[in-house]
């Protein structure tokens, strides 16, 4: 035993000297130890600012994650869902609310918001994935500093850099049920600036859902052009989309859907200026969405049978948003202070709605928002490796017509601990979202006077690493106060603040075993347990994730199982998936992958007054796709 | 325990940051480039990992007390050009002048020796550096 000590501590001491030695003559550990000391997540990443998952530009290609979907299944607590128009919706209670508001997502600098919905996550929520080099995403109330109101997750997606990315990437896809992608980005960079160019046609088909003789379908076409120019401190982003859903089960409630269409054009444009080394930034982003509903069905009578006159339901729906930021960091000895002010401007008018082409005369409470916010933070080093954070941010709410315009305080105070092997983060907070224009507005179901949601929350992270492995363990409580409950259940057709105050809490465990240079293990389990708003019951959830990445020579395997037993009993999921990657050539690689390869992956019961579908979120779907680097 | 060996050497490279590698694969080039121990090396717009501090390599504001130029821009002074040139960009290899370049490209990056323009300085690279000549 002695022994084998003495010879270790020897290892030990030599190792410097060993790997100065090794590290001079072998340049191609050192290429191999530069790509990965280059990723660009360790430019980015905030370890202070939240419970942080990263997928670095490795994971997602090895992982073969085609959208941010993908990401999301397996995320902690959470697990990515769809509304019952077959858009992405995180938080959601129910298949008809839309309550992500709380999930902000951002592309590198700026939000991607919809003004109408609070969070641009109903459009984003499945994004594709080709031209993002890494995805952080923060859970457990994380810290006020990304944006202009506070957020229960945070996804962050970063662009490729088009100074590590000259040049371009073919990409071609085919999958089951006559899905195609494909997608080309190229870019280059001169002496005093660089530019990027992404554009993308995605086809995602899905089983549609037959009811009645009815195909209720929710596929997924969406083309995509993302452009930037930048230099050393400044970048101005052009972003555009344009897509055709199929919307599934509809937005009506207590109608039998014949066929159903939603399309929308998204566009963008965001500067992102840098000063004074960084310490001063300044952000501004208009942002334009144009959606149009269309809808036939049967309306239901009351006693379930069937009115025979196909209804046609048609809207138009704006968005516009305009955003200005400006953040300034001051250094002092034991204090790095964050100042930050925001303004948006928001419009939405969905007052455009047709039954049987004639108009409603619907009249929208209100049309336009101003959101000012004021961010204040205090990064105090106490010693080395302890750091204590105080965060306070306030929004100011404008609302151009007789609905609630809130005062929001938000509260946050954090305390991070370091040492080599360990890391220990706690953070208590007390966070207020304003209700989303839309649940103020909504011709179907609204209420002017629906109030901020308030959640205090006491989260604590903790992580342990040895040479190979890492454990992490984090726990959260939250008290919810006023959650917004959607208007069809309980009181006529409003939606309401829940008398009750609900609980929250959830742990997960998470283990990563590296077991050499290109080969991981993960295995997380996740618990939580919430009241429920409608019944006295607690809802229960337990998820598990096994997750290998390997690679053999110029093979990637991937192979991902998650399972969910969900709340109240319901049928438990299992969902496996299998990618192979072959790297012919540098350039060139062919790729198979396996979604939901049992047929057994997550399901929704999607409710309505007279009926419960239930149906899969994921299809089970094979995918060939060759890339071609140029 | 050579699986001990293993991991302990790749954690240590796994702790230094970008810069601290990329200054020791400069290193290595210069190296190669110059029969001086510690050359003389220009730098035409300042590189981070070259501004920090090394005992084998000195930095020179002048090119003509340079025995090695890094190019960053699109062009070099005349009098930068008769040194040993080495470029930052793929593009910075079609110029007569430049042996051989450091560059991202495809979102890795890349070393590229030209085996003629060094030959025309007198250059013989060692057998590590090979698989990197054209």
């Amino acid at each position: 035993m002695g022994g084998k000590y003495n010879l270790l501590r020897k290892i030990a001491l030599l190792l410097p000297l060993l790997t100065s030695f090794i590290c001079a003559d072998d340049i191609a550990t050192l290429m191999q130890d530069y790509v990965k000391a280059s990723e660009l997540s360790n430019k980015t990443k905030n370890e202070n600012a939240g419970n942080l998952i990263i997928y670095t530009r490795d994971d997602i290609e090895r992982m073969q994650a085609l959208t941010l979907k993908d990401l999301l299944k397996s995320l902690r607590y959470f697990s990515y869902s769809e509304s019952k128009q077959a858009q992405s919706d995180l938080l959601s209670l129910d298949s008809y609310s839309n309550n992500s508001k709380g999930i902000r997502l951002y592309l590198n600098e700026h939000e991607l918001d919809s003004p109408l919905f609070g969070s641009g996550f109903v459009y984003f929520g499945d994004m594709e994935l080709e031209f993002i080099d890494h995805v952080e995403i923060y859970t457990g109330f994380p810290s006020f500093e990304f944006g202009i109101e506070p957020a229960r997750v945070v996804i962050r997606l970063y662009t490729k850099d088009a100074t590590h990315d000259e040049g371009g990437k073919l990409k071609l896809m085919g999958g089951s049920l006559n899905s195609n992608v494909a997608s080309a980005y190229f870019s280059d960079s001169f002496d005093d600036f660089s530019y990027f160019t992404y554009l993308g046609h995605y086809a995602n088909n899905r089983e549609p859902y037959t009811h009645n003789g009815a195909d209720l379908g929710r596929d997924q076409l969406r083309k995509r052009f993302y452009g930037s120019i930048s230099n050393d401190n400044h970048s101005f982003e052009v972003h555009g989309v344009k897509s055709n859903n199929d919307a599934f089960l509809g937005d009506t409630p207590n109608v039998q859907v014949v066929d159903n269409s939603f399309d929308y054009s998204y566009l963008s444009l965001a500067t992102h200026s840098k000063f004074f080394d960084d310490s001063l930034t300044f952000d501004m982003a208009y942002t334009n969405i144009d959606s149009s509903y269309d809808q036939q069905h049967y309306p239901i009578r009351p006693d379930g049978s069937i009115i025979p006159i196909v209804t046609t339901n048609n809207q138009k729906i704006k968005e516009e948003s305009f955003t200005l930021g400006v953040q300034n960091l001051w250094n002092f000895e034991d204090n790095d202070v964050t100042l930050g002010l925001e303004y948006r401007y928001k419009y939405f008018d969905i007052s455009d709605r047709k039954s049987n082409g004639v108009p409603t005369g619907f009249v929208q409470a209100y049309d336009t928002e101003d959101i000012f916010s004021i961010y204040l933070q205090d990064l105090y080093n106490i010693t080395d490796n302890s750091v204590l954070s105080l965060s306070l941010m306030n929004q100011f709410y404008q609302r151009n017509g007789d609905v609630n315009a809130p005062n929001n305080l938000q509260l946050r105070l954090g305390y991070n601990y370091y040492l080599d092997k360990f890391t220990s983060k706690t953070t208590v907070s007390s966070q207020s979202f304003a209700a989303e224009p839309y649940t103020l507005i909504s011709a179907g179901s609204s209420n002017p006077n629906l109030k901020s949601e308030s959640y205090y929350s006491f989260d604590q992270e903790l992580t342990f690493k040895s040479l190979d492995t890492i454990n992490n363990f984090i726990f959260t409580f939250a008290h919810l106060i006023d959650y917004p409950i959607p208007g069809h259940f309980g009181s006529g057709t409003k939606p309401y603040n829940s008398p009750k105050d609900l609980d929250i809490i959830t742990a997960s465990y998470e283990f990563t075993y590296f077991y050499s240079e290109k080969d991981k293990l993960e295995f997380n389990i996740n618990y939580s347990n919430s009241d429920s708003v409608y019944t006295t019951d607690k809802a229960e959830l337990y998820s598990a994730l096994l997750r290998s990445l390997n690679t053999f020579g110029k093979v990637d395997l991937f192979n991902e199982l998650w399972v969910v037993a969900p709340a109240f009993d319901a049928e438990i999921s299992v969902d496996y998936t299998l990618g192979v990657k072959y790297r012919a050539t540098k350039d060139f690689s062919v790729e198979l992958k396996g979604e939901n390869l049992l047929d057994k992956g997550e399901k929704r019961i999607y409710t309505d007054v007279n009926q419960q579908i239930e149906t899969s979120i994921y299809d089970r779907k094979l995918w060939l796709g060759l890339e071609y680097l140029f | 325990m050579k699986k001990l060996l293993l991991i302990l050497l790749t954690l240590t490279f796994s702790f230094a940051d970008d810069i601290s590698i990329e200054k020791k694969i400069y290193e290595t080039f210069f190296a190669e480039l110059s029969p001086r121990e510690k050359p003389y090396v220009y730098v035409d717009t300042p590189i981070a990992s070259l501004e920090l501090k090394s005992d084998k390599f000195i930095l020179t504001d002048s090119c003509k007390k340079a025995d090695i130029a890094i190019m960053t821009q699109s062009d070099l002074p005349y009098d930068c050009r008769k040194k040993v040139v080495f470029g930052t960009r793929y593009r910075h290899l079609k110029k007569k002048y430049v042996v051989g370049a450091f560059f991202w490209q495809k979102g890795r990056p890349n070393i590229v020796f030209q085996r003629t323009k060094l030959r025309r300085k007198n250059i013989e690279l060692s057998p590590s550096l090979q698989e990197y000549a054209e």
